[in-house]
């Protein structure tokens, strides 16, 4: 179990434990937070799963494949630090990271 | 175009003066005579029943224009925003109707390409820069493109570029949006440049969407049209609502193939109340009521433009879409009154007097009596667009 601070719409800070192997979506999901619509259900089809992760933590993540950049690009919120959680799997490793919800479409 | 026109940012406008109008609107508003030298010549005009009750004509109605020709399907003004989109229930076609994020109006059929569901059910307008189908979570972005498949690694030999929302060709006239609904190669031929000149100088581009209504009729949809076409039921069907205000108008028509334009004097109208006050609301001394090809009716008031499309679903069905447009959102509690107070008044005009018209009208050339409908002089536009659109057939 490593941590994962997730910010939600009103600028609230929650840390949260997350479990290795499960994508960030998932856990951001589990732990409540309804911001995160995800209707695919998590195969990087919707985007509705967009996340803002912090700048340090970037580098740290796996490149965006071209079906996750095509699907970020519909998003009108899309930044540099855009990705859809579906498509991070947490580890150990990303112990701290920190996500961010973008404003509603 | 009135170079005037150019100048002034939309937003600025208020009220549409004399010199807002394109040179041609101009002239014909200042040909108007005054009440008293109104000259109306009889006429001698008929046209058959079935023109409205018969199957065989609306079916070559339905071949020959409405699926062959481009028509008109809602209003740019619906989506002031970038990447927005609406669905648009256009001639019992489901339709998208996007603007992208760099402005450009898109048609679509309102279909998924994996089984055809409709991606957008209601008729809200969704600032959202993609659409998610509710059925399998295919998500396309506003511009057509598939973006993304649900479990992709379960096609086998999906090509994502050939599942393309299926776009309709279309183009943006005058603030009105056309679509050629078969997908062949449209014919804008039809269509009047002076028309869409005139619906920029009277703002209806960068109109406000006031309100928008759907009415389901039983009536043919030339029956619903003509009443738009003619003054003479004015003082009569309206005797309790607007009728006091508009005399057995003296007019200028121009016609432009199968589009009308006509242009009125309100009661009392004489010509030199034109230059008393240039600065003044050109529509409190004049109404223009247009006709564009094929179907769509343009009035104006004093204080708003009504935009009505009318859709052909059956001989004896029709749909309309009935726009109030003004110059901007109301920003002050007194004009949120006036212009919740003109909605009413147009609703209960329209609705309940120009279309009822229409549906007691039907309901008796249903029976087959009379045998022709005849026109009078001051009907002399139904039979001007009868003979432009009738050459269609």
């Amino acid at each position: 179990m490593a941590d994962l601070t997730v910010v939600t719409r009103d600028g609230q800070e929650h840390i949260v434990s997350g479990e290795s192997g499960v994508p960030v979506m998932e856990i951001i999901r589990n732990h409540g937070f309804d911001e995160l619509l995800a209707l695919c259900g998590g195969c990087c089809s919707c985007a509705t799963c967009h996340v803002f992760v912090d700048d340090h933590n970037i580098k740290r993540l796996p490149p965006l494949s071209a079906d996750e950049n095509d699907l970020l690009d519909s998003s009108e919120h899309r930044t540099a630090r855009s990705r859809l959680s579906c498509q991070l799997i947490f580890d150990d490793l990303l112990d701290g990271l920190r996500v961010t919800i973008p404003p509603e479409e | 175009m009135n170079d005037i026109t150019e100048k002034i940012k939309p937003l600025e406008r208020k009220i549409t003066r004399l010199a807002h109008l394109t040179a041609s609107q101009q002239t014909d508003i200042r040909m108007i005579p005054a009440e008293k030298d109104a000259l109306n010549v009889p006429l001698a005009a008929e046209r058959p029943n079935a023109i409205f009750t018969g199957q065989a004509r609306f079916d070559t109605e339905q071949e020959k224009v409405f699926r062959r020709l481009p028509v008109p399907v809602t209003l740019e003004a619906v989506l002031p925003e970038l990447g927005s989109v609406v669905a648009v229930e256009a001639y019992g076609m489901p339709l998208l109707v996007s603007r992208t994020r760099d402005g450009e109006i898109k048609v679509f059929i309102n279909a998924c390409q994996h089984k055809g569901t409709k991606l957008i059910e209601d008729c809200e307008v969704h600032k959202q820069g993609r659409i998610t189908c509710p059925y399998h979570a295919w998500t396309y972005s506003i511009d057509g493109k598939l973006v993304g498949v649900a479990r992709a690694d379960m096609f086998k030999g999906l090509d994502k570029s050939q599942r393309a929302l299926k776009e309709l060709p279309s183009r943006v006239w005058g603030g009105v949006v056309y679509a050629q609904l078969d997908g062949s190669e449209p014919d804008f031929s039809n269509l009047s440049e002076q028309f869409a000149s005139d619906f920029a100088a009277l703002g209806i581009p960068s109109a406000h969407v006031y309100g928008h209504k759907v009415f389901e009729l039983e009536a043919n949809w030339k029956l619903v049209l003509e009443p738009f076409l003619e003054g003479y039921h004015v003082q009569r069907l309206h005797a309790a609502s607007i009728g006091d205000l508009f005399a057995d108008a003296p007019s200028i028509v121009s016609s432009f193939g199968a589009n009308i334009r006509q242009v009125s004097g309100r009661i009392g109208y004489y010509p030199a109340m034109l230059d008393e006050n240039p600065e003044d609301n050109i529509h409190k001394l004049v109404t223009h009521a247009y006709t564009a090809f094929p179907n769509l009716v343009i009035v104006t008031s004093q204080y708003y433009i009504s935009a009505m499309i009318l859709m052909p679903r059956d001989v004896d069905h029709t749909t309309v879409h009935y726009f109030m447009l003004t110059p901007e959102p109301a920003k002050t509690p007194k004009a949120e009154e006036v212009f919740q107070r003109s909605y009413e008044l147009i609703l209960n005009v329209f609705g309940n007097e120009d279309f009822r018209a229409a549906q007691i009208s039907h309901a008796g050339l249903a029976t087959g009596v009379p045998e022709t409908t005849v026109y009078c002089g001051l009907e002399e536009n139904i039979i001007r667009y009868y003979d432009a659109f009738e050459k269609l057939l």
